[in-house]
C-alpha cells in the first residue's frame, strides 16, 4: 500500500460513523463512483472546504419529538400539560367562580347565566334593554336587585360624579373636543354598547371640561388608565389609553383667536437659543397651532426679567406694541386665527360710511382690508358700537349678505362679511398679471393657481384695478396709457365656499 | 426617576435589530465575492481614517488577504429558507419599533375603516406568528412535508385569528389563535425538553442522533421567540392573580354575553394556553437544570443546550422577581397591559357606586420601571436580535467563512454583548439605589474593566460560531424546494407588505385595498423574474 493510499484510508476512517449500530450519513451525490476517483475528489474538497451532506430519509415526527423514548415521552408531556392546565384552571375557578355571591339564591350556573340575562335585558347599554322582561325579573329577584338596576345605578353614579366635580365644570379648561376625538369616542363607547350621553353628547369644538376629564379617568381606570391630564389627550399625548385613542388625540386646544406663525416660532427658537432653552415650555407647537392662554402666561413670565411680562395677545401681532418688540421680528409671534368670516369691500365701505356719520374711523377695527379675517374682537366692537342703534347682539352670521342683523337697514346688500367653511375653503396662489411687462396694446390676463380640498371646480371671480380704482363691472382695463398701474385680485370660490381674496403685484404699462 | 438608560431600551433594540438585519442580508443577497469586497471596503474605509493618525507605512506593507479561491456559499433549501425567515423576523421587529416614532407615523394606518383595521390586525399578527411557526415546522427538518401543507397551515392561522375577531363581535373571548399557536409550539417544547433530558452523544455521527440534536437546538431557539410577555404570567396562573387572569387577552367577559357556558369556554381556553406556557417554563427550566447538573458532574459538555439552560434559569429569576415584588406590594403594573402604573392617586367609582382609591408612590413607580425593563423590555428588545443572530450563525443558516466575514461577525457580536451588559449594569445600579445599597459609576466601571480582562466576551463569541455538523448536514425536502422557497417568502412577505402599504395609502374603503394588493403581486412578479434572469433559471 502506497503512502497516498494510507492517507486516504485515514481520511475514510475519520469520517466513518463513530457510534455502534448507527447508520452512516448519506452523501451527495449518491451514485457510486470508482473508488479512486471518489477518493481523489474527497481530498480536493478537504483542502478547500468541509463537505456538505444531505440526508435523504426524513425521521418520523414522533421520533423527532421524543427520540427513542417517544412512546412514553410524548404522552407524558401531553398529560403533564393537561394536569398543569387543570391545576391552574381549578384554582382560579374555586377562587372566583365556584361559589356564587352569597346573596344569590341559586347555583353557580344560574348565577352566571343571570349575569348574561342581567346585561342583556337589564343594562341600559344593551340594545335589548328591557327591564320588564320575564327572565330579567326572575334573575333580579334571585340576585335581590331592582330589575331596572342599571338605570338606577347610572343615575346615582352620575350624580355622585358630577357633584364631586361641580367646582370644575365651567367653560374654562382651554380644551375642546376635536372631530377625531368625537369619532374615536363614538367608536370606543359603541364597542361597549354605551353612548356619549355621559359626556352630554358633545360636538367637535365643544368644551372638554373638568367633568369630562373626570368621567374619562373613571371609565378608563380598569383598563390601565385613570390618571390622564388634559394634555395627555392632545394629539400625541401620553395617555395610558394611547392604544385606543390613536395619534389624533381626543381634544385640541380651545381656540383663542390667535395662532403661532412660522416667523414667531423661528423668533422664539432664536431667543431660547440665547439661554440654551427650548420650546418645550410651549409644548413644541407648530405653525398654525393655537397660541393658548397658557402660552401667553409662559411668555409673560419668561420676559419679566427683560422688562416685559404684561403683553396681551394683540401685542404679539405683527407691529404689536409688545415691550419685547426689539426682539420680536416684524412678523410678530402670533397671527389672528381664521374664524371663517372675512371683511368684504362692501362691508368696509358700508362701515366707513357709517363711521363718517359720527366722525369716527376704522381704527377701532385695526384698519382692516378686504379679505382680512373678521375676528371675534371685531364682532365685539361692532356689537358694542351698535348698542345705541338698537343692535348689540349680532352673531357673525347676522352680518352675512341677507343676514338677520338688527342693523340690516344700514348694511349693504352684500353684507359686512363673507363666510366660508374653513375646512372646505378653496384658495388661490401666485396671482399675477400676464404679460409681466405689458404695453398699452397688450391684452391683460390675471393668472392664478386654484386649489380646493374637495377638488371642486374653480368658480373664482377676478377684479381689476386701474391706478388703484376698481374698474366698472370688474372688466379688464383696455384703454391703457403709458405709466398706468394695473392690479388684479382673485376671490377664490368653489361655487359654495369663498376663500380669502388675494391681490397681484401691480404692473406698470410701458 | 432620572434617565437611567432603561427608557432607551426600545431604541437600543431597534438599532441592534437593524445591525443584525443588515448583517444577515449581507450574507443572503450578494455572492461571496461581492460580499467580501463590500466587507473589505468597509474595513478599508475605517483603516483609511485611522491610518491618518498612525504610520501609513505599516498599512502599505501589510499583505493583501484572500486574493483568490474563496469558498462557495451553502445553498441547501433549509438554510436559504431559514435565513430568509430570520430576515422577515427582523424586518417585522424593525417596522414595529419604527412605527412607534412620530417621524414614522406613516407606518400606522390612519384611516377610520374598521374592517381594514381588522385586516391589518390579522396581517400583523399573522406576519409575526407565521415566521416563528415556520422556523420550527420547517427548519431544519420539515414537519410540514409538502408545500401545500404550508399553505393549509397559514390558512388555519389566518382563519383562527379571523374567528377571534368575529367572536369578539359576538361577545365571546375565544383566543383560538393563541391556543392554536401554543398547541403548535408544543412541538418545540417537547423537542427542547427531550434534548435536555436525553442529549444524544455530541460526537455521534449517526444520522438519527444528528437529527435529534439539530431539531432540539432549533426547537429551543424557537421557544425563545415565543417566550414573550406571557411567560411572566406563569406564577400568577397558580395563585389566581389578577395580573394573569385579567391580562388583556384573558379577561373573561364572555360571561356577560353568554352566561355560564361562555364563562366555562373562555376559562378552559385560557387555562390551556397558560397551561402550555407553564409547562414550557417549568419543563424546560427543570430539564435545563438537569442538563447543568450533569455538566457540573462532568458527564456532559455545556454546549448549545447549556446556553439555553442558563437562559431559562435567568428567565425564571426574572419571572419570580416580578411576581414577588407585585405580591409584596412593592410594584404595581396595569393588569391589562403589564406596564408600570405611573405615580399618582387613583380614585374611581365602581359599579356599585362605591368610592375606591389606590395610591402609587414614586418609589413604587421607580421599582416598577426597573422591573419592567428587566422583564418585558429585556425580552422584547434585547433577546430578539440575539436569537435572530444565533439562529442565523450558530445554526448555520448563513455561513461565515473568510477572515473578513469572521471579523465582521465578531464586531456585531461584541456590539450585542456590550449593549446587553450596559443595560444590565444600568438596571443593576438603579436597583441597588432603590434598595438603598451603595453604588457608584466609577466602581461599576472598575468591576466591568476587571471582568473584561478575563476575556469572557471572546469565549462567548467563540461559542456563537457554528459546529461543522451544523453547517454541513441537511435533510432532503420531499416536495418541490423551489416552490416551497417562493411560497414561504410570498406568504410571509405579503403579510408584511400588506401591512406597510395599507398603512401608507390609508384607504378608507375596502376597494382601496386593490392598489396595495396589486403592488404586492407586481413586486413579487418582478422579484421572481429578476431571480430567474440573474440566476439563469431555465425552467
Amino acid at each position: 500500500m502506497s503512502a497516498n493510499e494510507e492517507d486516504i484510508k485515514q481520511d475514510e476512517a475519520e469520517e466513518a460513523p463513530a457510534e455502534e449500530g448507527g447508520e452512516a450519513i448519506d452523501e451527495q451525490p449518491v451514485e457510486k463512483k470508482p473508488a479512486r476517483r471518489r477518493v481523489a475528489k474527497r481530498k480536493r474538497k478537504k483542502k478547500s472546504a468541509s463537505k456538505e451532506m444531505t440526508i435523504e430519509e426524513l425521521p418520523s415526527i414522533a421520533f423527532l419529538l421524543g427520540g427513542e423514548r417517544a412512546k412514553w415521552f410524548i404522552p407524558v408531556c401531553l398529560v403533564s400539560v393537561l394536569l398543569i392546565s387543570v391545576a391552574g384552571g381549578m384554582i382560579k375557578w374555586n377562587m372566583s367562580y365556584a361559589d356564587p355571591d352569597p346573596s344569590f339564591n341559586g347555583t353557580s350556573r344560574e348565577y352566571h347565566d343571570c349575569i348574561a340575562v342581567n346585561y342583556k335585558y337589564g343594562s341600559r347599554n344593551s340594545s335589548d334593554h328591557d327591564p320588564s322582561h320575564q327572565d330579567n325579573i326572575i334573575c333580579a329577584e334571585k340576585q335581590g336587585i331592582d330589575p331596572n338596576w342599571s338605570e338606577l345605578e347610572y343615575q346615582e353614579w352620575l350624580n355622585n360624579l358630577l357633584s364631586s366635580f361641580a367646582s370644575d365644570d365651567g367653560n374654562h379648561s382651554g380644551y375642546v373636543w376635536s372631530e377625531t376625538g368625537i369619532a374615536t369616542m363614538t367608536y370606543l363607547v359603541s364597542t361597549m354598547n354605551a353612548n356619549m350621553s355621559v359626556y352630554y353628547n358633545p360636538s367637535a369644538g365643544d368644551e372638554f371640561n373638568g367633568t369630562h376629564l373626570a368621567v374619562w379617568n373613571s371609565a378608563t381606570t380598569e383598563f390601565g388608565g385613570g390618571n390622564d391630564t388634559f394634555d395627555d389627550l392632545l394629539p400625541g399625548g401620553g395617555t395610558a389609553m394611547a392604544m385606543f385613542v390613536g395619534a389624533n388625540g381626543i381634544v385640541e386646544h380651545k381656540p383663542t383667536g390667535y395662532v403661532w406663525t412660522a416667523v414667531g416660532l423661528a423668533t422664539m427658537e432664536y431667543l431660547f437659543s440665547l439661554n440654551n432653552a427650548n420650546m418645550s415650555l410651549y409644548g413644541y407647537p407648530s405653525e398654525g397651532d393655537v397660541f393658548t392662554n397658557e402660552h401667553l402666561g409662559v411668555w409673560n413670565a419668561a420676559t419679566v426679567g427683560f422688562g416685559g411680562g404684561n403683553d396681551s395677545f394683540e401685542a404679539l401681532l405683527p407691529g404689536g406694541n409688545s415691550s419685547m418688540a426689539l426682539y420680536i421680528g416684524e412678523g410678530g409671534i402670533v397671527a389672528i386665527a381664521p374664524t371663517g368670516f372675512v371683511w368684504t369691500e362692501e362691508g368696509l365701505s358700508t362701515m366707513e360710511y357709517l363711521f363718517a356719520l359720527n366722525n369716527a374711523n376704522m381704527s377701532m377695527y385695526g384698519y382692516p382690508s378686504e379679505g382680512d379675517v373678521f375676528t371675534e374682537e371685531h364682532l365685539g366692537i361692532w356689537n358694542a358700537a351698535t348698542v345705541g342703534f338698537g343692535g348689540g347682539n349680532d352673531s357673525m352670521g347676522d352680518l352675512l349678505p341677507g343676514g338677520g342683523s338688527s342693523m340690516a337697514l344700514y348694511i349693504g346688500a352684500e353684507g359686512i362679511v363673507l363666510w366660508s367653511n374653513l375646512s372646505e375653503m378653496p384658495s388661490v396662489a401666485n396671482v399675477s398679471i400676464a404679460p409681466a411687462a405689458p404695453t398699452a396694446s397688450d391684452d391683460l390676463t390675471c393668472t392664478f393657481d386654484f386649489s380646493d380640498p374637495q377638488d371642486d371646480a374653480d368658480a373664482s371671480t377676478v377684479r381689476w384695478y386701474l391706478n388703484g380704482a376698481r374698474t366698472v363691472d370688474d372688466a379688464v382695463p383696455t384703454e391703457l396709457a403709458t405709466g398706468d398701474e394695473v392690479t388684479c385680485s382673485v376671490l377664490p370660490s368653489d361655487g359654495t365656499n369663498p376663500g380669502f381674496r388675494v391681490h397681484s403685484e401691480p404692473v406698470t404699462i410701458a | 426617576m432620572a434617565d437611567t438608560g432603561i427608557e432607551y431600551l426600545d431604541e437600543i433594540g431597534l438599532i441592534l435589530n437593524i445591525f443584525v438585519l443588515m448583517f444577515v442580508l449581507l450574507f443572503l443577497i450578494p455572492g461571496i465575492e461581492r460580499r467580501n469586497k463590500i466587507i473589505n471596503g468597509f474595513f478599508g474605509f475605517f483603516s483609511g481614517i485611522t491610518s491618518r493618525f498612525s504610520s501609513s507605512e505599516k498599512e502599505e506593507n501589510e499583505p493583501k488577504k484572500e486574493a483568490s479561491s474563496l469558498p462557495t456559499d451553502n445553498k441547501a433549501w433549509d438554510r436559504s429558507i431559514g435565513a430568509w425567515l430570520v430576515v422577515w423576523l427582523l424586518l417585522y421587529l424593525v417596522e414595529r419599533d419604527l412605527s412607534r416614532y412620530a417621524a414614522f407615523d406613516w407606518l400606522n394606518y390612519s384611516g377610520a375603516n374598521m374592517d381594514i383595521a381588522r385586516y391589518l390586525d390579522i396581517a400583523s399578527w399573522f406576519n409575526f406568528i407565521i415566521i416563528g411557526t415556520l422556523l420550527m415546522l420547517l427548519i431544519p427538518i420539515p414537519f410540514l412535508r409538502r408545500p401545500w401543507m404550508v399553505v393549509v397551515f397559514a390558512g388555519l392561522l389566518i382563519f383562527a385569528r379571523y374567528m377571534d375577531n368575529y367572536a369578539i363581535d359576538e361577545g365571546f373571548n375565544s383566543n383560538f389563535s393563541i391556543l392554536l399557536l401554543m398547541m403548535t409550539s408544543m412541538i418545540c417544547i417537547m423537542m427542547g425538553i427531550r434534548l435536555f433530558l436525553f442529549l444524544p452523544n455530541p460526537k455521534s455521527k449517526d444520522k438519527k442522533d444528528i437529527a435529534l440534536r439539530r431539531t432540539g437546538y432549533f426547537a429551543l431557539g424557537a421557544t425563545v421567540i415565543f417566550s414573550d410577555f406571557m411567560v411572566f404570567l406563569v406564577p400568577g396562573f397558580f395563585n389566581g392573580s389578577a395580573h394573569t387572569w385579567w391580562y388583556l387577552f384573558f379577561m373573561n367577559w364572555s360571561v356577560v354575553f353568554h352566561g355560564f357556558n361562555g364563562l366555562v369556554a373562555t376559562h378552559i381556553i385560557t387555562s390551556l394556553i397558560m397551561g402550555i406556557f407553564s409547562f414550557m417554563m417549568i419543563g424546560l427550566g427543570l430539564a435545563g437544570v438537569y442538563h447543568l447538573v450533569l455538566t457540573i458532574r462532568k458527564k456532559r459538555t455545556f454546549g448549545v443546550p447549556g446556553i439555553f439552560a442558563v437562559y431559562f434559569l435567568v428567565m425564571w429569576a426574572l419571572i419570580l422577581i416580578r411576581f414577588i415584588t407585585i405580591e409584596m406590594g412593592l410594584t404595581d403594573f396595569s393588569t391589562m397591559f403589564g406596564t408600570p402604573t405611573p405615580e399618582g392617586d387613583y380614585s374611581w367609582y365602581d359599579n356599585d357606586g362605591n368610592f375606591n382609591e389606590f395610591i402609587v408612590t414614586a418609589e413604587m413607580e421607580s421599582l416598577s420601571l426597573v422591573i419592567f425593563g428587566l422583564t418585558s423590555g429585556f425580552t422584547e428588545n434585547l433577546i430578539y436580535p440575539c436569537v435572530a443572530l444565533m439562529h442565523a450563525v450558530k445554526f448555520g443558516l448563513i455561513r461565515i467563512q473568510t477572515d473578513a466575514e469572521k471579523k465582521m461577525f465578531r464586531i456585531l457580536s461584541l456590539a450585542l454583548l456590550v449593549a446587553i451588559a450596559a443595560v444590565f449594569t444600568e438596571i443593576l445600579q438603579e436597583l441597588l439605589q432603590i434598595l438603598g445599597f451603595f453604588n457608584n459609576d466609577i466602581i461599576f466601571a472598575l468591576i466591568c474593566g476587571l471582568v473584561l480582562t478575563t476575556g469572557w466576551e471572546k469565549k462567548l463569541i467563540d461559542a456563537l460560531e457554528p459546529d461543522a455538523e451544523t453547517i454541513n448536514v441537511s435533510w432532503a425536502y420531499p416536495g418541490n424546494v423551489t416552490m416551497l422557497f417562493w411560497m414561504v417568502n410570498f406568504i410571509v412577505g405579503a403579510a408584511f407588505f400588506f401591512k406597510v402599504l395599507v398603512a401608507i395609502f390609508g384607504p378608507t374603503s375596502l376597494s382601496g385595498l386593490i392598489v396595495p394588493i396589486l403592488m404586492i403581486l407586481v413586486l413579487y412578479g418582478a422579484l421572481f423574474g429578476l431571480n430567474r434572469r440573474l440566476n439563469n433559471v431555465s425552467e
